[in-house]
């Protein structure tokens, strides 16, 4: 059976508490790590796609961004970054690293 | 002094938006999309009262501060915010009204209009004290004043802004902004940043008065860390314009949900 997109970013996340040795600490300090966690990782990824979306088409990708459904961004981004899931495989693993400090 | 904060709207020196230097620039209301972040699309009047009311609040708050340089600095922060398109930088839920504005921007100010990157590392120290009055729960939820609460919740929200920008920078090989070279002093930064924001939460729930309009502490965050955001700005058109594009971005959470999972799903397929 597949995994779910947003269980495999739980995993992500929660991987990375463990491995820092932080999952002991108090439940709610726990939540909240992977809370702010979660929202970086989303920051950079976020960032690394804006940083390689052609120039020309920033303007309209933000138009997007205001009118279109999910699916039709995320197809935008496909059509348009060339190598779009190396690039987010490359920043997460880039973030790995550093929040590991490895 | 910290009567000043989270009055009621309707400062002391009423003036008109039309008077005032900081009223928004023709055309560019502080508008439903905007820094107020209330449902008043369409309606004029209540526009043209917000706009006046930001003017007349500005002077206010500017009354309450005690030196030249800070009154120049409130001036400066207001003009940023009243130009800002569609308040791309301060949560659109996160405001309802002008006084809430300048009252947030006073205590974000508190921490000096500009932090340079090599004061950074001095944020996390002060941070890093704050978070030690959780430590434990040795903080009990009474203990502390409404100011030390917002001066603690100003700088939590710096170090935030400080990490955003530092996450947008990370593409940038001319980035100004040695976050991470600050966080090698500081490896627990994160833990730091979760206890004070989960201590700071506990004592807003049990002090209702603390956040005004009845808003969450994830709301009241929020906006510091946009008026943050804003300061550090400045003029650059283009971190201006990427900094809103990626607020949409993040209220389109399902995007990143769909891209990020999609190669980790891979990847833990290919393992």
């Amino acid at each position: 059976m597949p995994q779910n997109n947003s269980n495999s970013l739980g995993e992500f996340v929660k991987d990375l508490i463990r491995s820092r040795g932080l999952d002991n600490l108090d439940y709610e300090i726990v939540v909240q790590l992977k809370a702010d966690l979660r929202d970086r990782v989303e920051s950079r990824v976020n960032a690394a796609i804006l940083a390689n979306l052609p120039p020309e088409k920033v303007e309209y990708f933000e138009k997007l961004l205001d009118q279109s459904s999910t699916e039709e961004v995320q197809s935008f981004c496909q059509r348009n970054i060339y190598g779009l899931d190396e690039i987010i495989a490359n920043e997460l693993a880039k973030f790995r690293a550093t929040y590991l400090n490895v | 002094m910290e009567e000043i904060f989270f009055k009621g709207l309707g400062g002391k020196n009423k003036s008109t938006a039309s008077e005032h230097a900081y009223a928004p620039k023709e055309g560019r209301h502080l508008d439903a999309d905007g820094i107020f972040g209330v449902e008043l699309a369409g309606h004029k009047s209540s526009l043209e009262r917000l706009d006046a009311e930001f003017g007349a609040n500005i002077d206010y708050a500017k009354g309450g501060m005690d030196t030249g340089s800070q009154r120049d600095a409130i001036s400066r922060v207001a003009e940023k915010i009243a130009s800002s398109e569609s308040g791309s930088f301060v949560g659109e839920k996160a405001l309802s009204s002008a006084v809430e504005l300048i009252n947030l921007v006073k205590a974000s100010l508190s921490l000096g209009e500009d932090v340079e990157p090599h004061e950074v590392a001095g944020l996390m120290a002060r941070l890093e004290a704050v978070s030690r009055n959780f430590e434990g729960g040795k903080k009990e939820t009474q203990d502390m004043a409404k100011k030390e609460f917002i001066d603690a919740a100003a700088l939590l929200a710096e170090i935030e802004s400080c990490a955003e920008f530092a996450d947008y920078q990370k593409n940038d090989p001319a980035a100004p902004f040695d976050f991470e070279n600050a966080g090698e002093k500081y490896p627990h930064l994160d833990v730091i940043r979760a206890r004070t924001k989960v201590g700071l939460r506990r004592i807003a729930e049990t002090n209702r008065d603390f956040v005004p309009d009845g808003k969450s502490f994830d709301e009241f965050l929020e906006c510091l860390q946009g008026i943050a955001g804003l300061r550090r700005s400045g003029e650059d058109k283009i971190l201006r314009r990427d900094s809103l594009i990626l607020k949409k971005m993040r209220h389109k959470p399902a995007i990143f949900k769909k891209l990020a999972g999609r190669v980790l799903v891979a990847q833990s397929g290919s393992e």
